[in-house]
């Protein structure tokens, strides 16, 4: 343990003094977090030192996870939270910085960030932008992007972003059910030393999405592009008027802020809605607790705007934690490019994915024979399992550093297992369960606090999604997280937890794809391949591969109407559909033509089966099925992994 | 076919059932020297599988100190870095990975 107390550690204390307890370990303070949730909630808060208005009490309105309210009389501002720091001494100094994958470097400090985003408001609410308006963006990372959901998320407007290297179809499916008002968007983007326009992507868009009335380009273009609404420039939206932070309105705790999306088996994908008070107090909890960020550090998550980690990233700013963003590839020009980065802006916490890990060992670099690293501190670690490998891989050949394998994700826009700051980390595990969400096992011995099974959360927390989009009888949710097992979350991984709390997520157990780091949901490439001439119907699933970057490979079983043999060139150009329409990460490692798909007796498909043919591990549970002999069939036609 | 044109084409067949879908001999443009980083027909991750595949399919170990540009960076490079490595043998039932 270092000499001064970590931040947890002064928050165990402090609790432990208000409340008459001493928590001998962490086992013990999460154990009474979780059985006190309004005082610890309320504990939390008073920590997070916001900018808060209206009472905190209650703390909580119900108790159970599908009826319950937080905070229901507080009311704050996410803007003005994570832009505190323009009005202290720190005012002048940086807090984002840019580096693209060219070398460029751009940088704002707090009050330019502030300044930036008060005159981006103000232009919004010029053209109309209001409380629950939805603005989205088809962004990189970047200031401006940063600056454009400040200023949204400051008027109460709800942010949702992609990154511009999705498919066109895939960004119409997810925001034409926002109808949303106001589109920011990056008209191209630089990738491996190409210059990739987006502009047919924004136009097939706008045409999409009739309920957006104007188009805030995010960064120049060298093309004249004629857009059916009012497109105004970064540049002019943020030269005139400003509003002041101090006078922004606060909203209640619960008030949407983000909406995320999350891809199942059958349908378009569902939009999940964050509360801003739910989303902030977790990542508060998460950064200053659970990762010790302070002002102090420099913040580098791998990410882009489409994923949770760049939401959870931009509220580091709430704890004055500088941000380094990065945009490009992070293998060029060189193979080092991104450990160049790191090492030259003095990132303290890293936070990359197996999948990069991967790629580094694969490639033969050893990051600590190139860079020091002095600043480093800790890598954390997410996207998929880090296995034990990997962890001593970093550790000799990155930095001796604490190795921090977090887990959790869109549903929930944070962290379930996590870091701890004073823990030790066991190779292939999360270091702990994230403080007062009470994460158990669910086995066919029932529901505990430790075992291996499937993951739940048994009790209420605040950044459950306040509801889900178009869901008036909450439909959607339930079907979601609480069919399986009614009454708790289910996240939808398998978890160990051994006797002394130590987490290790094993998987997923739903049909989700994860495919280098990146979760795709079946249905976006199933809508695409069952329209496809020829099609009777498919399946996609994932392969374990260790050795790939990301630990895995997509396979798409089809059952075709023709009993002929599939031909290259249909294969080849249904691929090229998938990576234009969706993305480069929803084509197959493999095809196979397959003669059926596994059913259950009541026909419906079971991709576990099929995922566990594919992966060569007994499929439990064959009386299940109504046509076994698929399973076979299946082995036979795709390939195992390479070893 | 020779072992070179033989594993050129498993090559070719690679980028486009991983990359370009069916466009990888018309990057490639007859240039078998053409840089696959600077022209954009692999990245450094799109590298790092190619190898996984060369070593899987090519009954091969590829020595990752070796990997530089100077020796692996194109078509040809490739090829004849490859081919002459202990145990090189292709496996046959890499052409394409479309089965039936």
């Amino acid at each position: 343990m270092s000499e001064v107390p970590s931040a947890l550690e002064q928050f165990s204390t402090a609790i432990g003094a208000q409340h008459g307890q001493t928590f001998t370990d962490y086992p013990s303070l999460h154990r009474w977090c979780c059985d006190n949730p309004k005082a610890f909630w309320a504990e939390l808060l008073q920590f997070a030192a916001l900018p808060v208005s209206g009472d905190s009490s209650p703390v909580l309105r119900g108790s159970s996870l599908t009826d319950r309210e937080f905070f229901p009389n507080l009311n704050l501002n996410y803007a003005k939270c994570l832009l505190q720091p323009a009005s202290t001494g720190a005012a002048d100094t940086v807090a984002v910085t840019v580096v693209r994958e060219t070398g460029d470097v751009t940088t704002a400090t707090w009050c330019e960030l502030r300044d930036q985003a008060m005159c981006m408001a103000a232009t919004l609410q010029t053209l109309g932008v209001v409380s629950g308006d939805r603005v989205v963006a088809v962004a990189r990372n970047s200031i401006e992007s940063i600056v454009a959901c400040l200023a949204s998320t400051a008027l109460g407007a709800y942010w949702s972003s992609v990154s511009p290297e999705l498919g066109v179809s895939a960004m119409v499916e997810r925001f034409e059910q926002l109808e949303p008002t106001l589109l920011f968007a990056d008209l191209h983007y630089r990738l491996n030393g190409t210059d990739n326009p987006v502009d047919s992507s924004v136009t097939g868009l706008l045409n999409a999405v009739k309920s957006i009335r104007h188009l805030i380009t995010l960064t120049a273009f060298d093309r004249v592009v004629e857009f059916k609404v009012g497109v105004h420039s970064y540049q002019s939206a943020i030269s005139g008027e400003s509003l002041s932070l101090e006078k922004l309105v606060d909203f209640p705790f619960n008030h949407p802020l983000f909406i995320m999306f999350s891809s199942g088996t059958t349908g378009v994908p569902k939009c999940i809605v964050h509360g801003a008070g739910g989303t902030l107090l977790e990542h508060i909890k998460e950064h200053r607790l659970h990762s010790g960020l302070t002002a102090r550090d420099k913040l580098l998550f791998q990410t882009s705007t489409g994923w949770m980690m760049w939401n959870w990233q931009l509220s580091a700013l709430a704890s004055a934690t500088p941000i380094v963003l990065y945009d490009g590839s992070v293998s060029f020009p060189e193979k080092s490019q991104l450990l160049k980065v790191l090492a030259a802006h003095n990132v303290t916490v890293f936070g990359t994915s197996p999948a990069y890990i991967q790629y580094l060992i694969e490639s033969g670099i050893t990051p600590c024979s190139h860079f020091g690293f002095p600043a480093l501190r800790a890598i954390q670690s997410t996207g998929s399992v880090l296995y034990e490998a990997q962890f001593h891989w970093i550790t000799e050949n990155f930095k001796d550093v604490p190795v921090q394998s977090v887990s959790g994700g869109t549903d929930m826009i944070g962290c379930l297992v996590l870091g701890h700051p004073d823990l030790p980390v066991r190779a292939g595990d999360s270091q702990c369960i994230s403080l007062g969400i009470d994460v158990q096992v669910k086995s066919e011995a029932g529901i505990d606090i430790q075992g291996t099974g499937e993951l739940v959360v048994v009790k209420p927390f605040p950044s459950q999604p306040v509801f889900m989009w178009n869901d008036p009888e909450n439909k959607k949710m339930l079907s979601s997280y609480f069919e399986k097992n009614p009454s708790v979350w289910t996240h939808g991984d398998q978890i160990r937890i051994t006797a002394d709390g130590s987490p290790r997520i094993l998987g997923r157990s739903d049909g989700t794809l994860n495919i280098r780091g990146v979760r795709i949901g079946p249905a976006e490439i199933l809508s695409i391949v069952n329209q496809t001439d020829g099609v009777s119907e498919s399946m996609a699933i994932e392969q374990v591969s260790v050795r790939e970057p990301g630990g895995s490979r997509l396979v798409l079983l089809l059952v075709m109407q023709s009993s002929e043999p599939l031909e290259r060139s249909f294969v080849l150009q249904l691929k090229k559909r998938l990576a234009t329409e969706a993305s480069r990460l929803h084509v197959p490692a493999i095809v196979a033509k397959v003669p059926q798909l596994p059913r259950t007796h009541n026909g419906k498909l079971s991709e576990k089966a099929a995922r566990d043919a594919v992966n060569r591990v007994p499929v439990n549970n064959l009386t299940a099925l109504a046509n076994p002999e698929s399973l076979q069939e299946i082995v036979k036609l795709v390939p195992a992994a390479p070893e | 076919m020779t072992e070179n044109q033989k594993l050129r084409k498993v090559i070719i067949d690679w980028l486009d059932d991983n990359y370009h879908f069916g466009d990888a001999e018309g990057l490639i443009d007859g240039d078998d020297e053409k840089s696959f980083l600077q022209s954009g027909i692999l990245d450094s991750l799109g590298f790092v599988s190619l190898v996984l595949f060369l070593e899987n399919s090519c009954n091969v170990t590829i020595d990752r100190a070796r990997l530089s540009p100077e020796n692996f960076d194109s078509l040809g490079k490739i090829v004849r870095f490859v081919v002459p490595l202990p145990n090189y043998q292709i496996d046959p039932q890499v052409f394409g990975l479309v089965h039936e």
